[in-house]
């Protein structure tokens, strides 16, 4: 977090009070995340999961066999061509990371453990953390939808909203204001700028003075905003937000952004019945990932090049399912799920962890990736640091090294 | 056992309208006099307004406190009879146990209601544990009543939905009975408790059972780590035997399953039935056993009905030690730390003295330093954790502003800082019960962006129907003031001094008074008075002395 000397610099030195620079770029041009959740618990054996193929101990959709593009493998399946597709375009750019172990079966629980590796509220997201890294940029994370914890870092994130909330409020959409409401709005908002740097200047200490410094940055930063378009979303879907945030990314605005993926029809991958639809999820899922991808192609990225090259994607789900199916052909929660990050700094082309004949999570080693029994278990917290070193930040106090396998 | 019920359910002798002496010592001064100094007294009147009711303090009563503090402690007690304590409680129960969602399985259309009605189902059909606590608390019954009370909570969508014998004539939230042969047991009976946190047919009543045990008695079983590994098995039947021999997995299961097993009444075979959901099954009561594999019990004490439920509830001691770290959470805005066990103990003490009178507990806890702390004294340490400050939620936002301007920020029936379809509670720190669970009371920037136009629509509204319509009874403004009113008369100057102690508990400056007057002369150079107060108005809305207490 900036510091509030230099936040009163900040604000000395705009005058008004609308103090960072609009599209500021970083001399160093920060990576770019894209955070694709899907909520509910996927079922590794659609996509990551070989093994299951092998193993008695699964139930399985009939029609999966295993494939493979280099050594990255996977299950292909007819119902899903554009997995296949995907990875065969871009599997050297593809990484899976398998037998990752939340530790729990509760749905809120598991969430917050997959993206901060604590079971309790507490620190910041991966992607929060990611946008104390990029600071200087005018809003460091957007979060369109699914699930957001901040703390230490809350004025570097905005919410944008599932309904495109942050474009309407940052328009002249959510409310009726009168002709002279808009037109005295920038004085309004110097004058705001100005009541909330003499509050933070007099703040005194402690969380006191952090609130109020988090509060004034927030406070300038949301009046940096000049574009509520920037927020409007073409269309509903995963791809809609995604091209947002590309375009946040291309522009310089941000450096993260995160959004749910919730399937065909929005069902949401918490099937404890009907786990074929799974299936159905997955390849839709593919599609939008390729369709992201290509986006990525055509824009102009921070460092020069096409966004593509200066973007990493990371697709998770909060847990797996069950190896068994239930009475309902459905599967219940499983602790072992995987991850996948795709571009820019990702080793590709591989297949980090595994499972076992029981459908639980393999000791792994960090260095190469590779199951053996001198490996460690893989925990949220070795994803979320291989995140934070991709995305050169500081992990802190996280206490898990990164999957150095996967940093190219 | 039924005398023992009785004397559960009597009231504690004190007449409802004052409360019991507190006659334990809640602190030692010395042990964290060191660390904070309190807020001054408006500011403290300003916070226990704003926890307890949801709203500003009167003009008045400001100034009584600024010019003489020692009256501020006579104003505290009264904020337990004020009436809006009970809607206020409402809201900070119904966040705290994640009630108001956003959907249901049950949907709206499901039940026979217009889509402009949506948001009214959603709130009648999940709100009434909150409600039931509420109306426990503000009728100074015991604490205990919340889970052996016969009755629930309904208002006229709960009298369509559940079974309940709604008053003919009524209207609003009432007290009222089950008709579906359920037991009683408070909230543990709430039909909207079963509504909102469904269960599917394989987890057998196991999240409900985790919910309750968090709510009630602060056990949260769902954050236990789990260890697969300890298993080793992913045969159905061998994992089902595990919970119950395999020590990892019975330390979670031995508690959880014997409750899921008491709460088979509610076990629903379809998610997608209305009355399936909607209704009790008493024949189901003792079907836990079948699939569990174990009987109904609450943590080891077993239990021969449903009915036994609640009693045993009630005498558990965790749930009053409960009742005490969620009511502190609740006004500090912060969970309980280890630190803080001493203050909690003897909190506990006064609550259990008191026959488990809330509004007791509400009013020593406005006595405890955490609760008045208002900055770090000055020999503290920088590092020392101390929440000397609070946001306003959501509800907070809504509550105050429509008080300050009689403006309330609704679109097609949804109240849009209750809800996210439409609206803007989770960006301005709130819960919607599914990917947000816990509050942000924190400045973000998408929250900066709800209040700026929640100021500029309150403001407009205000200086409209005050000032130019005269219409509106509001504090906002002093009785004397008019539009014709210009810097440098005395009744310009008395607004602003009126403004400042209405909205932040404290006189401006002079340097902040010029600054106001600049803002003031130029937007009424351009626009006139009243677009001039509207512009002021609304940057004192969003000033972050307003947002913060």
């Amino acid at each position: 977090m900036l510091s509030r000397r230099h936040l009163l610099a900040l604000g000395g030195a705009a005058g008004a009070g609308l103090l960072l620079p609009r599209r500021a770029r970083a001399s160093e041009h920060p990576r770019c995340f894209l955070f694709v959740f899907c909520s509910g618990g996927w079922d590794t054996t659609m996509v990551f999961n070989t093994s299951s193929l092998s193993e008695p101990v699964y139930d399985l959709q009939e029609g999966g066999v295993a494939a493979s593009v280099g050594a990255l493998a996977f299950v292909d399946h007819e119902e899903r061509p554009t997995v296949r597709s995907f990875l065969e375009a871009q599997g050297t750019r593809t990484a899976f990371v398998n037998g990752v172990e939340s530790r729990n079966v509760a749905h809120d629980v598991c969430t917050r453990l997959m993206l901060t590796n604590e079971g309790a509220p507490g620190p910041d997201d991966w992607m929060a953390r990611l946008a104390s890294g990029a600071e200087q940029l005018p809003l460091p994370a957007i979060h369109f939808s699914g699930p957001l914890f901040v703390r230490d870092h809350a004025a570097l994130v905005a919410r944008a909203g599932a309904a495109d909330q942050l474009y309407e409020l940052l328009g002249d959409k959510a409310i009726d204001a009168t002709q002279a409401q808009l037109d005295l709005a920038d004085l309004e908002d110097a004058f705001v700028a100005r009541v909330a740097q003499d509050h933070a200047a007099e703040a005194g200490r402690g969380w006191a003075e952090k609130t109020a410094a988090m509060g004034l940055e927030a406070e300038r930063r949301m009046q940096a905003l000049d574009d509520p378009y920037a927020f409007r979303a073409a269309g509903g879907g995963l791809s809609a937000r995604a091209e947002l945030a590309l375009n946040a990314f291309s522009s310089g605005l941000s450096r993260a952004a995160s959004a749910s993926f919730l399937g065909v029809g929005d069902y949401g991958w918490d099937t404890h019945g009907g786990n074929s639809l799974q299936s159905l999820h997955f390849e839709l899922l593919f599609q939008e990932l390729a369709a992201i991808v290509e986006m990525a192609g055509s824009l102009p990225g921070p460092g020069g090049g096409s966004l593509d090259e200066d973007l990493c994607i990371c697709v998770l789900s909060e847990m797996g399912r069950f190896p068994r199916f239930n009475g309902s052909d459905g599967r219940e929660h499983w602790t072992f799920t995987s991850a996948m990050l795709w571009g820019s700094g990702v080793a590709g082309g591989q297949v980090v962890g595994g499972y076992g004949p029981d459908a639980q999570g393999q000791p792994t080693e960090l260095s190469s990736g590779q199951v053996h029994d001198s490996g460690e278990m893989l925990l949220p917290g070795h994803l979320g640091a291989t995140l934070l070193a991709l995305g050169d930040v500081d992990p802190g106090e996280l206490g898990h090294a990164p999957i150095a396998a996967l940093l190219a | 056992m039924i005398a023992l019920l009785l004397a559960c359910a009597q009231p504690p002798e004190a007449p409802a309208d004052s409360l019991p002496e507190q006659t334990t010592p809640l602190e030692d001064p010395g042990e964290r006099a060191l660390l904070t100094e309190h807020l001054d007294a408006p500011r403290l009147l300003r916070r226990a307004h704003l926890d307890l009711l949801g709203v500003l303090p009167p003009i008045e009563d400001l100034r009584r406190v600024q010019e003489d503090p020692s009256e501020l402690e006579p104003l505290l007690d009264a904020l337990l009879d004020d009436p809006r304590l009970e809607e206020r409680l409402v809201d900070l129960l119904a966040e705290r146990w994640a009630l108001r969602v956003d959907e249901l399985d049950i949907t709206a259309s499901m039940m026979g209601f217009e889509p402009e009605h949506e948001w009214t189902y959603l709130r009648g059909a999940t709100e009434g544990p909150a409600r039931l606590a509420a109306r426990i608390v503000v009728e100074d019954r015991p604490w205990t009543e919340l889970v052996t009370t016969p009755t629930t909570m309904a208002n006229e969508v709960g009298a369509q939905v559940f079974h309940v014998d709604y008053p003919q004539d009524a209207e609003g939230w009432q007290e009222v009975d089950h008709t579906d042969g359920r037991p009683a047991g408070g909230v543990l009976m709430s039909p909207g408790f079963y509504l909102r946190y469904t269960s599917t047919p394989h987890n057998y009543n196991r999240k409900r059972a985790s919910m309750l045990s968090k709510f009630l008695v602060c056990e949260d079983i769902s954050t236990r780590p789990v260890s697969f590994t300890a298993a080793s098995t992913t045969d159905p039947d061998e994992l089902a035997e595990q919970t119950r021999t395999n020590a990892t997995c019975a330390s979670c299961h031995s508690a959880l399953d014997p409750l899921a097993s008491a709460l088979f009444g509610h076990y629903n075979v379809d998610l997608y039935l209305e009355d399936e959901v909607t209704t009790y099954h008493p024949e189901r009561e003792l079907r836990g056993s079948d699939y569990l594999g174990v009987g109904p019990a609450w943590f080891g004490t077993p239990l021969a009905s449903a009915a036994e439920l609640g009693p045993v509830v009630a005498e558990d001691e965790r749930l009053s030690r409960c009742a005490v770290e969620t009511f502190s959470a609740l006004l500090w805005q912060r969970e309980v730390e280890l630190q803080d066990f001493a203050t909690l103990d003897r909190l506990h003490a006064g609550f259990e003295q008191s026959g488990m009178n809330v509004r007791f507990l509400l009013r020593a806890l406005l006595d405890t330093e955490a609760w008045r702390a208002g900055a770090l004294a000055e020999e503290a340490p920088d590092e020392v954790e101390a929440r000397t400050r609070r946001y306003l939620g959501p509800d907070q936002l809504q509550t105050v502003f429509e008080d300050l301007s009689g403006w309330t920020w609704e679109e097609q029936g949804w109240e849009l800082l209750d809800s996210d379809v439409l609206g803007y509670r989770t960006m301005a720190g709130g819960v919607d019960g599914a990917s947000a669970m816990h509050p942000v009371r924190l400045p973000t920037v998408s929250r900066q962006a709800v209040v700026r136009r929640l100021a500029q629509a309150s403001a407009e509204h205000a200086v409209q129907a005050a000032l130019v319509d005269g219409e509106l009874d509001t504090e906002l403004f002093p009785e004397e003031l008019d539009l014709d009113d210009r810097p440098g008369e005395d009744d310009f100057l008395a607004a602003q001094e009126h403004l400042h102690l209405k909205l932040y508990g404290q006189p401006p400056t002079e340097e902040r008074l010029e600054l106001e007057v600049e803002l003031w002369e130029e937007a009424e150079t351009r626009y006139g008075p009243a677009a001039a107060w509207t512009v002021l108005v609304s940057g004192l809305l969003r000033d972050p002395r307003l947002q913060e207490y």
